[in-house]
């Protein structure tokens, strides 16, 4: 840290003490003035007793920052972003260029055509989880789509119980994960690449 | 088209648009951040950026769909809580749970469901699959085991390369000219299935027995 120079009143006023006193000062974040009648450098201090505290001094809350809404939030990150307009890339919050031509597709649906948000590094579960939710739902989707049923776990009984009703009245098969499966590979099976790759003839 | 899928997932969960663009932002990012070392996210990124397709997107939620039941697990009840795994070193943004691992045979049981039907006369055709995606799995087991996610990508690119058509020998050696026209290196030319395997393959089907029968249970 840059230390101030000592003026040169500290020398002046108490030459043995001056350094000390200068450095009591500096240390209780004294704010030093000059007076321009006199040319004299000031600083204002009041000294306390133990466990007193100045009236009407609150405990001050930390806070880094002035507190922001998420909106002005958001519009302090575009703000950043906009540092780096290159096709194709932006700057991320850490500072890091993100290169997202790979991912056009996917850019392209997000309703702003040029971006202006930050992208933030997630933990590594949080990606995951997030990769997992999206397979779970497109299976169920698909499942749906091919079986005309749903997927759904065994351990949720209380769909498995309506479901059993409905297959005792209907004699439906269950829907369960091992049903959808089922209907899963019956739909695949005949066009799985490699089948087609043994089955056909040859050149 | 899986990107369509993804954004409007997001919109039916988040609702807003702000929270929609910017998850997929972090999405989008974190996964380029993230794709060359863990097996499921370099999966996500080729359905993202639509080097896999529909397809290969309901084979591979197939194969998903069997390793959970086979490993009686949840992968995103999993991933829920990446804390569990006592180790000192396992804090910060790469935090994960436990490695849900796949022994031999349980790999061998899930391929059998996906390619063994035992109908027809299709059934050294079946055989010649199984082992040959086997041959496959067996590169990538280190003491006993493999990552069920690096099984399931093994099974997605397994799939991919033997697609007909584009990815093919014929049209990946197409392409190795068109480098070649224009001075640079070839591509690698996609895994198909070896000479050896097959070698393999033909030599447990010619022993009758195949693969071991496997009397699942966990």
């Amino acid at each position: 840290m840059l230390q101030p120079t000592l003026p040169p009143f500290a020398h002046t006023i108490v030459p043995p003490l001056g350094e000390t006193y200068f450095d009591l000062l500096i240390a209780s974040d004294a704010h030093f003035h000059r007076d321009y009648t006199s040319g004299a450098v000031l600083a204002d201090m009041r000294i306390l007793g133990p466990g007193v505290t100045m009236p009407g001094a609150s405990p001050k809350k930390k806070q880094d920052g002035p507190r922001l809404t998420p909106k002005e939030k958001l519009a302090l990150q575009s703000a950043n972003a906009a540092t780096l307009r290159l096709p194709g890339a932006l700057t991320c919050a850490a500072g890091d260029v993100f290169n997202y031509s790979r991912y056009n597709s996917t850019v392209k649906l997000l309703s702003q055509a040029a971006p202006t948000y930050a992208p933030k590094r997630r933990t590594l579960a949080w990606t995951v989880r997030l990769i997992q939710e999206i397979y779970d739902e497109r299976y169920k989707r698909d499942t749906s789509d091919i079986g005309g049923g749903e997927e759904f776990e065994e351990m949720d009984e209380e769909r498995v119980a309506a479901a059993r009703a409905k297959e005792e009245v209907s004699g439906e098969h269950l829907h369960s994960r091992e049903h959808a499966q089922t209907q899963t590979h019956t739909h695949m099976y005949p066009k799985h690449p490699l089948r087609l790759l043994l089955t056909r003839p040859l050149p | 088209m899986f990107p369509i899928f993804v954004v409007d997932l997001f919109s039916k969960k988040y609702g807003l648009k702000s929270l929609v663009e910017s998850t997929t932002w972090d999405l989008l990012y974190s996964c380029d951040c993230l794709r060359g070392m863990y097996a499921d996210v370099e999966v996500f990124c080729r359905f993202l950026e639509m080097s896999y397709d529909a397809d290969e997107l309901l084979y591979y939620c197939y194969v998903r769909s069997l390793t959970q039941s086979v490993l009686n697990a949840n992968f995103k009840t999993h991933w829920a809580d990446a804390g569990r795994q006592n180790n000192p070193g396992n804090v910060g943004f790469d935090r994960r749970p436990p490695v849900l691992a796949l022994n031999r045979r349980e790999c061998n049981y899930i391929a059998q469901t996906i390619f063994i039907r035992n109908q027809g006369e299709e059934v050294e055709s079946e055989k010649q699959m199984f082992s040959d995606f086997m041959g496959s799995v067996d590169g990538a087991l280190a003491d006993g085991a493999v990552d069920s996610s690096e099984f399931m990508k093994i099974a997605v690119e397994r799939y991919f390369a033997t697609r007909p058509g584009e990815h093919t020998q014929d049209a990946v050696g197409e392409d190795a000219n068109e480098y070649a026209n224009e001075g640079g290196a070839a591509p690698p030319l996609a895994p198909s299935r070896s000479e050896e395997a097959a070698a393999a393959a033909a030599a447990a089907v010619e022993e009758g027995g195949g693969e071991e029968e496997v009397a699942f249970t966990r």
